[in-house]
């Protein structure tokens, strides 16, 4: 019986030629087309930045370690470096590991997938595979050495990184008021 | 550090009246105004003495810090040397991409992984080394946009369970679409803690025996991602799913069937139209190791006959500070069933401690962990709930970890279990985890 409504409905419907079929089915696949290229450019698929603008050629993308401009109002991720990035993940969840336990490759690789878990933004993910690129020394060859390496452990990530780099600059409102008073006093 | 000042300037008598005391007052004015002078010089020698003692001090506090600073990157310097003199030939990537599909630095490929084992004593009856456990992660990185990543786990015994097997495609900077099955993202432990070299403790919380069941794992798709907001230091994460969630091929007029979460975690497959939609939104304060978030799921109809619905929601948070790790997580699931609807509530609290400064080699590598949870089942009949292991209780945990390596660990813990006026087991766990 419902097969037979079934067929009943479909009855009642205009049917179509064949050409009017193969417009009607062009249409939607152009419009399905044209929606998913509109998502992807609203995703920003357009250009995505590369991590590896040294050792692998994908065109035009920006430098990944390009100086930030401090006058643009830029995002946390923007603003801070690769190492303090790694300081500040990688022994968030789970201790740091040594980069050293791994070549830098498969550091990269485990990164990619640490940027899916614990959130990391592409900007971060960039900056890190930078700061590991030059912890690896991936570039000029350095001789080796003799001593391994006597520590297995990193410090506490929280205590790295704080180290306060503002050199010491005398207060200049201070040495311009003790001039003029020498030469107040000289004169 | 604060020297005396001069305040006031000396004075001294005067007399007008003749010639030779006015000249005498001349003198003695002039006596005054150098007096003054010197007493301004003086006060300003002492203030420059002032300043430059605040930046003395202030310079010894940085040559300390810096100091410090250059011990570390002594440190880290020699493990950088020691990876290059294990990899030696890496300038030569192009001879090695063809001889070596591992260790050079342009392969995308990675193997790693988990392998854990223990012993356990429980009530002094019948203590056994548990079964180990192995669980290896693949991962491919095809290239800057896709990541496949598969997960399976290996039990002695010959379980297998794939965990996650995935493809992970980077959209944007802020945007990731992983497709596949995958951790569902309901909670924090669930997604990021849920390996046993990670979690502190000999297992993991009760809560997700059957409250709802870790590791959760789903078939379906997801949107995912983290932003920074404006430019503080203040990332907000995002993770939305449509997936199967928990079904159930039982037949649903059986109580044991609804009341047996695990087992609808583990079918995978879905077995009607409902979808299970969620996800998770939660904070991060990176600057101060802090991340919170809250999770949901509507599963939507767990049963074949489209009958019964399940919700779940999550809260977690957890905060890593110097020496100190904290994490809390509570979640509720509601769940409709043939019988009255049951509610089902777990949490737990925990708190790790681990000199990390520590100058001892032992010290620096032990951690103490104290944890409570509390778990609550309303609408269980007494034959389920022990049956299902979804009994009502607190549990308290105690124990201490031992880090030989960052990613092996040893961890012996004392647990005691009190099933609120039915009975308490108390019991010894030693568990050993090693991240590869």
């Amino acid at each position: 019986m419902a097969k037979q409504m079934d067929l009943d409905c479909r009855s009642q419907r205009p049917r179509l030629n064949s050409g009017a079929k193969a417009i009607s089915l062009t249409i939607q696949r152009l419009v399905a087309t044209t929606i998913v290229a509109m998502m992807l450019h609203c995703f920003g698929c357009a250009g995505l930045d590369s991590a590896h603008t040294w050792s692998r050629d994908y065109g035009l993308r920006k430098m990944p370690n390009e100086a930030p401009n401090p006058a643009t109002g830029l995002k946390y991720d923007q603003r801070v470096d690769g190492g303090t990035l790694y300081k500040q993940h990688c022994g968030r969840c789970h201790n740091a590991r040594p980069l050293s336990e791994r070549s830098f490759a498969q550091n990269e690789v485990s990164l990619s997938h640490m940027r899916d878990f614990s959130g990391l933004t592409g900007e971060e993910y960039r900056k890190i595979v930078q700061y590991m690129r030059r912890w690896h020394g991936v570039g000029p060859a350095t001789p080796d050495v003799d001593t391994p390496p006597k520590r297995l452990f990193f410090n506490s990530p929280d205590r790295q990184g704080t180290l306060d780099e503002e050199p010491l600059v005398p207060d200049e409102e201070k040495v311009e008021k003790s001039e003029r008073t020498v030469a107040q006093i000289r004169g | 550090m604060t020297r005396q000042v001069f305040a006031q300037e000396p004075s001294l008598p005067s007399d007008t009246t003749n010639p030779s005391a006015a000249k005498s007052a001349e003198e003695v004015d002039l006596l005054q105004k150098q007096l003054a002078v010197l007493h301004d010089r003086l006060n300003l020698l002492i203030e420059h003495e002032q300043e430059v003692t605040d930046a003395l001090d202030q310079r010894t506090l940085q040559s300390i810090e810096r100091e410090a600073a250059l011990r570390n990157e002594i440190d880290n310097t020699r493990e950088m040397l020691d990876a290059m003199r294990r990899d030696a030939d890496y300038n030569r990537a192009s001879v090695r991409e063809t001889q070596n599909l591992f260790r050079n630095n342009q392969s995308p490929f990675w193997f790693g992984g988990t392998l854990a084992g223990g012993y356990t004593d429980i009530n002094r009856k019948n203590p056994t080394f548990s079964a180990e456990t192995l669980s290896p992660h693949f991962y491919l990185l095809l290239n800057e946009h896709f990541l496949i990543e598969t997960n399976p786990e290996i039990t002695a015994g010959g379980e297998v369970d794939l965990e996650s097997a995935q493809l992970d495609y980077f959209l944007n900077d802020n945007v990731t679409l992983v497709f596949g099955r995958f951790y569902a993202p309901l909670g924090f432990m669930n997604e990021r803690l849920h390996t046993s070299w990670i979690y502190k403790t000999p297992d993991k919380p009760i809560m997700f025996t059957q409250v709802f069941p870790s590791t959760s794992s789903f078939q379906g798709m997801q949107f995912r991602g983290a932003r920074y907001v404006a430019d503080l230091p203040l990332k907000a994460e995002y993770a939305f799913f449509a997936a199967n969630g928990y079904s159930s091929d039982g037949s649903p007029s059986d109580p044991s069937v609804a009341a047996n979460l695990r087992a609808m975690d583990a079918l995978g497959s879905d077995v009607n139209n409902d979808k299970a939609l969620g996800g998770r939104l939660g904070i991060q304060l990176p600057t101060v190791g802090l991340i919170s978030g809250v999770s949901y799921m509507h599963n939507g109809a767990y049963d074949r006959e489209n009958q019964f619905g399940l919700e779940l929601f999550d809260f977690d948070l957890s905060l890593r500070a110097g020496n100190w790790d904290f994490i809390g997580e509570l979640a509720k699931v509601h769940q409709e069933s043939p019988a009255a609807p049951i509610r089902r509530f777990g949490m737990y609290a925990q708190a790790a401690y681990r000199n990390f400064a520590s100058l001892h080699p032992v010290i620096e590598k032990l951690e103490y962990v104290v944890r409570y949870e509390n778990v609550d089942f309303k609408g269980l009949s007494s034959v389920e709930a022990n049956a299902n292991n979804a009994l009502d209780r607190n549990r308290y945990t105690a124990g201490i970890n031992f880090y030989p390596y960052p990613s092996l660990i040893y961890k012996l813990h004392y647990v005691f279990d009190d099933e609120r006026s039915q009975r308490t087991t108390q019991g010894v766990y030693f568990n050993v985890a090693l991240g590869f």
